[in-house]
């Protein structure tokens, strides 16, 4: 088995990156000093204590999340493009994290100007 | 842990030719990528169709590890006239996927459904004829095109010249 690993360079600022903090006082985070990037599968989600995102520009403070035994990590970038071929053309990114639990499903979307929507669904109850 | 998407478009008789979007401009009389629209010849004529738009998402780059799916698309802006209609083949459920046919300027019989208005709560273009991410997603070596969005207009007799609408792609990446 090979070990995926990627490199970037370590001046590339990060709008959101994320932070897994574990129970014994340690950290992962996603782009690490040796310019590393990591991957969310590479969290040990069994020993996660909370689960932050961080800005790496200034103004923005962090969001974390307190973990709890049973939750499922979700994480991922929701990118939007409007106005093709316009003067108007946008494409903006949304960050988007929270957790699936055994009872519900929790979202919190990162906006482009930093406000932050949750949103939450009761996961189906399987009869 | 990143990708580049890009929307394409195909046009004329099977297998037709792809040609990256740089806007959707419906015409009555071109099946073209990229009108610039001339209203004397492009106008559609109320009660008839556009051409239909055949398009999908293709990844130009994607890291590996990375994923993409939750594909979606819907318009905003209220000035549809009533009476006209934006028919899709996109939709929450059931999704079909169709194979290639040269885009026509009568009724389509593959966009019958509404365009949606607002964002759809669950990806409405398929990858792979998934919907869910589950088997279908685009990925470094694995499946790098959608299934094609199809969408034509029609227009009625109170139909307002020049009128726009704002076309919406989205989708997610996983890393």
């Amino acid at each position: 088995m090979t070990d995926l690993r990627v490199y970037r360079d370590d001046s590339e600022i990060l709008m959101w990156k994320w932070e897994a903090h574990y129970l014994d006082g340690s950290v992962l985070s996603q782009k690490d000093e040796d310019g590393i990037f990591h991957f969310i599968k590479e969290i040990d989600q069994s020993k996660l204590s909370s689960f932050w995102m961080i800005s790496e520009l200034p103004n923005y403070p962090p969001i974390a999340l307190q973990w709890k035994e049973g939750r499922k990590i979700i994480h991922f970038y929701r990118v939007r493009r409007m106005s093709i071929g316009t003067p108007e053309e946008l494409i903006y990114r949304m960050y988007c994290f929270g957790y699936e639990g055994p009872d519900e499903k929790v979202i919190l979307t990162i906006m482009p100007d930093g406000g932050v929507i949750v949103s939450d669904e009761v996961v189906a109850e399987v009869m | 842990m990143t990708c580049t998407l890009a929307i394409y478009e195909r046009n004329g008789a099977p297998a037709g030719t792809a040609t990256a979007v740089t806007n959707t401009n419906l015409s009555g009389s071109r099946d073209s990528p990229n009108i610039t629209l001339i209203p004397a010849t492009d106008a559609i004529t109320a009660g008839l169709y556009s051409y239909e738009k055949w398009q999908y998402f293709t990844v130009t780059s994607i890291d590996a590890g990375t994923t993409v799916s939750g594909l979606k698309v819907w318009y905003t802006g209220t000035i549809i006239t009533t009476g006209d209609a934006l028919n899709t083949n996109a939709t929450t459920t059931s999704w079909v996927q169709s194979a290639y046919a040269q885009p026509k300027n009568t009724v389509s019989t593959l966009g019958i459904k509404t365009m949606p208005s607002t964002e759809p709560t669950t990806a409405n273009v398929g990858i792979a004829n998934d919907l869910t991410g589950t088997t279908g997603y685009f990925s470094n070596g694995g499946t790098t095109v959608s299934d094609y969005l199809i969408f034509q207009i029609s227009v009625n007799a109170a139909s307002t010249a020049g009128h726009s609408v704002t076309m919406n792609y989205q989708y997610d990446e996983y890393a």
